[in-house]
């Protein structure tokens, strides 16, 4: 039966050729379009040129206020501040850093998340690390810098677990003064 | 009086069908970046992808989408109108034209993958087909003390092992076809020689 032949044929060219030559000529005017749809286009000119939803920003965590120090009990916290940017909820799962005085380098203790945070689509959202200082380190610091009353402090080895994404800086600086008692 | 049916051809059918219909709503295969920061949702039939929350389609990408939904649409209703008549005279070209499209779909999913993994390899990226693996952005894109890494995981969905036995279930209806076509031309003969055969033996 050369008809049923020739149908499924010609069956077989329409299933291809229909699909492509309707997108084609529906994106006639603008062929990139069909490759790259609104959505790419607005990230990459990082704003909002079609009138579509726009891309998140992601911004990193914000540094708030000056650490705190307790001298008695050794506790430290620095806090900053982070925003969800997405539609979606984001959890930071792990946060920790060591802390150093930017004179010298002298490790003085490590901080830490005490448990995850969930932030949820447009949130603003304070997130506190914590950890002990070394009273020894301190009062090593103390020593070898008499008539000091504070130690400028930076973050070392500072990684952060958001949303399933891990970032590592090396270094961060000028996080603030650690004042010391006295 | 007998029906013969391919069974091979109608569970082929059966399970093209419900391979479309399954797609629709669960990829064949999903990369994941992140906690769902980046989503790729591959199938043939309905290709979509996630940016930070983020759903959307490339329109090319639909069009070649729409082609697998009709090929399969259409590989698996003749392929039971076959199975269910698959010794009329014109069943072969129904086979024929029926058999082979879930495996060239399926061939080229594969291949595509294949593809994308690879490039991606040249360029650095690690990417799983199936598993977890930790991906670390380029450094040289990168300020000096920072660096970025993700967990990437790579898995093949139902749709899949779907898709795949459809496609063998299709390969075993053409050589079942063959059985099937040979009954009715050696019926005739099989009747017609134990007559000759018995000729033979008296005359001799």
């Amino acid at each position: 039966m050369d008809k049923v032949k020739i149908a499924l044929t010609v069956l077989s060219i329409l299933i291809v050729i229909g699909p492509l030559a309707g997108a084609a000529f529906v994106y006639r005017d603008n062929l990139v379009g069909l490759v790259v749809p609104p959505q790419v286009k607005s990230l990459v000119s990082g704003g909002d040129s079609t009138g579509s939803q726009s891309q998140p920003e992601f911004q990193p965590p914000q540094l708030v206020g000056q650490p705190q120090y307790n001298a008695q009990t050794g506790a430290f916290t620095v806090s900053f501040n982070f925003t969800n940017p997405l539609t979606n909820e984001v959890s930071i799962d792990k946060l920790s850093a060591e802390v150093q005085s930017e004179e010298g380098g002298a490790s003085l203790g490590n901080i830490s998340l005490s448990q995850p945070i969930q932030i949820t689509p447009g949130e603003t959202s304070i997130i506190n690390v914590s950890g002990v200082l070394s009273q020894a380190a301190i009062s090593q610091f103390e020593a070898q810098n008499p008539g000091v009353n504070g130690i400028n402090i930076s973050l070392a080895n500072l990684n952060v677990d958001v949303a399933g994404v891990t970032v590592h800086m090396d270094q961060v600086n000028n996080v603030g003064q650690l004042q010391l008692p006295g | 009086m007998d029906r013969k049916i391919n069974w091979f051809g109608l569970a082929a059918g059966i399970i093209t069908l419900i391979v479309l219909v399954i797609s629709f709503y669960v990829p064949w295969w999903q990369l994941t970046i992140g906690e769902n920061l980046i989503k790729v949702n591959a199938s043939p039939v309905n290709t979509n992808f996630g940016l930070f929350g983020t759903q959307f389609t490339v329109p090319l990408i639909w069009a070649l989408n729409l082609i697998s939904i009709l090929t399969f649409t259409a590989s698996g209703l003749v392929m039971l109108i076959y199975s269910l008549n698959p010794t009329k005279s014109y069943s072969k070209h129904l086979l024929g034209f029926s058999y082979k499209k879930p495996l060239y779909v399926l061939i080229i999913f594969v291949a595509g993958l294949a593809a994308i993994t690879i490039i991606a390899g040249f360029l650095g990226v690690s990417i799983p087909l199936m598993g977890s693996t930790s991906l670390s952005l380029p450094t040289q894109f990168m300020p000096t003390g920072l660096s970025i890494s993700a967990l990437v995981s790579g898995s093949f969905q139902l749709p899949f092992y779907l898709a795949i036995a459809a496609a063998a279930l299709c390969i075993a209806a053409r050589l079942y076809h063959k059985n099937l076509a040979k009954i009715p031309k050696t019926e005739p003969e099989t009747a017609a020689s134990p007559t000759e055969t018995t000729a033979t033996s008296v005359s001799a």
